[in-house]
């Protein structure tokens, strides 16, 4: 399993459109993509679960990744996630 | 009178009509074999499916792409692991039925969703209840929601509804409303983009409301003001009667002016030209009357996508563009994207200062491929009709040197290849940096037109950033500083005969106008709706009056001060005309 810690800089925190960002990378790869924050966590390839994580500007998320891809997804979310990226 | 947001779209009187979600009441019920109830929910989903897919057709057919989309995000709702996934193991763990199971995740969801700020979530609220409704109904094998009692309803209706479901709004025929108010929901929700989309007044969030009204009542709604009244009493009644007369009158007296060629009460002739960001703004813009098109962005072609756009594709899109015109003139703005709006095909560096930074002609300059490539497509488009090429965020003269030797470049590549081109092609540059502007005269020798980009002049001028909240009021097009500048532009321009046009959003306000004409700009290139407006105020001008108000305002030291003036001169124009 391949894990980052991210601090959310996006002002309006996952919601909306980063999350959606979020989820398309995350679909975009075969490993199980978590997102946890706190005692909480949800399957990043799910839009409506990454909202209900309720997660806002300045909270610390962890993200993790398991499978066969898991080095390249974990790199490639935590990026969406840190630069707020289009995809 | 209840408040809300109004799209400040003006104000309409009409009757109520209130549009309820028929609520159908689910029980929870024990299940014996879940296999089955699973596979009874995946039928339901199907049909659901088909059935948005079906409305998401008919709304491009409405509204357009870009409107419908609200379609596919429920398709991307459909399939979302976290939600109907749930709903499954729900009904695999505790033996429940499909519809109960759907409903308690549903209504999980959107406690969840409350908890969380922001209008953008908001309207995920909307669209889970609609989706959520749409598989219910499926399940229990009832109709859609369709049957409204619209049919029966007489013209000019006020569509009254706690927060308008897009898959209501498709079924209404918008020819029969006169406004809508809503109790929930935000400017951003999709009562806001369908009220946009057909030109109606509309309030949202207006708490209390269904309360309130009911179907058959007078309903006011000042989308202005944002209010809306309820059976009216008669003093406010008359008083709005009279507004609306006012605003129709202005309309119609607007109207005439789509196909008036702009000139001055002293007879100079002013072009009035369109934004666009695509081909399918095209078709909006000369049904404004616009005389060309003074701005065509092309990033739209690089954006949402994971390559480069190959110069057919681009060839394509720009041929398209070209020949819809009629014979108008269209600038095409090569490549304008940089730090703040990123690609990630291209691996471009994340920059503190994106403004500052690799950007625009920056970047094509260096990366030669991508630009030449642009250039190709550009160059062969302009066989077909009257094109002209821009380049964004010209600094130096080293720049327009350097883009200006691409371009032959490609013209000398085109020839040899025996492809056809305009060799004549117009080509200009975007002033929006103070250097530009501070060596137009230079500038003006080697371009063939200047448009001044406002947007990003005032933002270098003042060295403020529009977006950040905290300075945003320091950002002003009435800054002397900026108004200086654009009379140098254009007086450069004129020496050395090319014209100069505005394409900033600056161009588009009204007050403004005036001093820009005095200060002798030739061409306003603006969104489309503004177009008639900008024709009224121009042919109320004169170009004496309009160089006496560009002197008197270039006196005045602050930007309020001139701001202050041109509104007050604008307020005299809107009376002697009303």
């Amino acid at each position: 399993m391949k894990s980052h810690t991210v601090i959310i800089k996006s002002e309006c925190g996952l919601h909306a459109r980063p999350a959606a960002n979020v989820m398309k990378e995350a679909k975009k790869f075969k490993s199980a993509v978590r997102i946890a924050k706190g005692s909480k966590s949800c399957n990043a390839k799910s839009l409506v679960e990454i909202l209900s994580l309720g997660v806002a500007c300045g909270d610390e998320v962890t993200l993790s990744c398991e499978g066969e891809d898991e080095e390249a997804a974990a790199d490639a979310v935590k990026n969406v996630i840190e630069n707020n990226l289009e995809n | 009178m209840i408040k809300g947001s109004g799209n400040s779209a003006g104000i309409a009187i009409g009757r109520a009509f209130v549009l309820c979600e028929k609520s159908i009441k689910v029980g929870k019920e024990q299940i014996s074999d879940v296999q089955a109830e699973v596979q009874r929910l995946d039928a339901a989903v199907k049909e659901a499916r088909t059935q948005i897919e079906a409305l998401f057709q008919e709304a491009v057919a409405q509204l357009g792409l870009q409107k419908a989309q609200i379609f596919e995000t429920h398709i991307e709702l459909l399939e979302d692991p976290g939600y109907l996934g749930k709903v499954k193991e729900k009904i695999l763990t505790q033996k429940v039925n499909a519809e109960w199971a759907l409903k308690e995740v549903t209504d999980y969801l959107v406690t969840a969703f409350e908890e969380v700020d922001g209008d953008i979530i908001k309207e995920r609220i909307a669209d889970l209840r609609d989706i959520a409704g749409r598989v219910t109904r499926a399940l229990l094998n009832v109709s859609d929601a369709s049957d409204t009692g619209f049919a029966e309803f007489d013209g000019g209706a006020v569509i009254i509804a706690d927060n308008l479901l897009p898959s209501q709004t498709i079924q209404i025929d918008f020819s029969r409303v006169a406004a809508m108010a809503t109790q929930s929901g935000g400017v951003t929700s999709h009562t806001a983009i369908i009220a946009k989309a057909h030109g109606l007044p509309a309030v949202m969030g207006a708490k209390g409301l269904l309360s309130r009204v009911k179907t058959g009542d007078l309903v006011i709604v000042d989308a202005e003001a944002g209010r809306i009244y309820v059976n009216p009493g008669g003093g406010t009644l008359a008083e709005y009667q009279e507004k609306i007369g006012k605003q129709r009158r202005f309309a119609s007296m607007l109207f005439q002016y789509i196909d008036i060629k702009a000139a001055t009460a002293d007879g100079k002739r002013i072009l009035v030209e369109a934004n666009i960001a695509g081909p399918a703004d095209i078709l909006p813009a000369l049904k404004n009357g616009s005389d060309g098109v003074g701005l065509f962005r092309s990033e739209f072609l690089y954006m949402e996508r994971d390559s480069l756009p190959a110069e057919e594709e681009q060839f394509c899109a720009y041929r398209q563009a070209v020949q819809q015109m009629g014979g108008l003139p269209l600038v095409i703005r090569t490549m304008d994207i940089g730090g703040d709006k990123p690609l990630p095909y291209m691996d471009l560096p994340r920059e503190n200062n994106p403004f500052l930074g690799f950007r625009a002609i920056r970047i094509c300059l260096e990366r030669r491929d991508l630009f030449q490539t642009q250039l190709r497509a550009i160059l062969r488009a302009s066989a077909y009709g009257k094109l002209a090429v821009m380049f964004p965020m010209i600094s130096s003269m080293e720049e327009l040197r350097q883009a200006k030797s691409i371009l032959e470049e490609v013209k000398k590549e085109l020839d040899a290849e025996h492809m056809a081109y305009d060799p004549n092609i117009s080509t200009g540059i975007m002033v929006e940096t103070p250097a530009a502007a501070l060596i137009s005269d230079m500038l003006a020798g080697e371009a063939d037109f200047f448009s001044i980009g406002t947007n990003d002049l005032i933002q270098y001028t003042t060295a403020v950033d529009r977006m950040n909240d905290h300075i945003a009021h320091l950002y002003s097009a009435y800054h002397p500083a900026v108004l200086r500048q654009i009379k140098l532009i254009a007086e450069n321009a004129h020496r050395a005969g090319i014209t100069a046009a505005v394409c900033g959003e600056a161009a588009g306000y009204l007050p403004l106008i005036p001093v820009l004409l005095g200060l002798g700009v030739d061409v306003l290139s603006m969104s489309a709706p503004l177009i008639p407006r900008a024709k009224w105020v121009i042919c109320s001008s004169s170009m004496e009056d309009a160089k006496q108000l560009a002197e008197k305002v270039l006196t005045l030291s602050t930007a309020a001060e001139i701001k202050e003036r041109l509104d007050e001169n604008y307020a005299n124009m809107d009376l002697s005309k009303h």
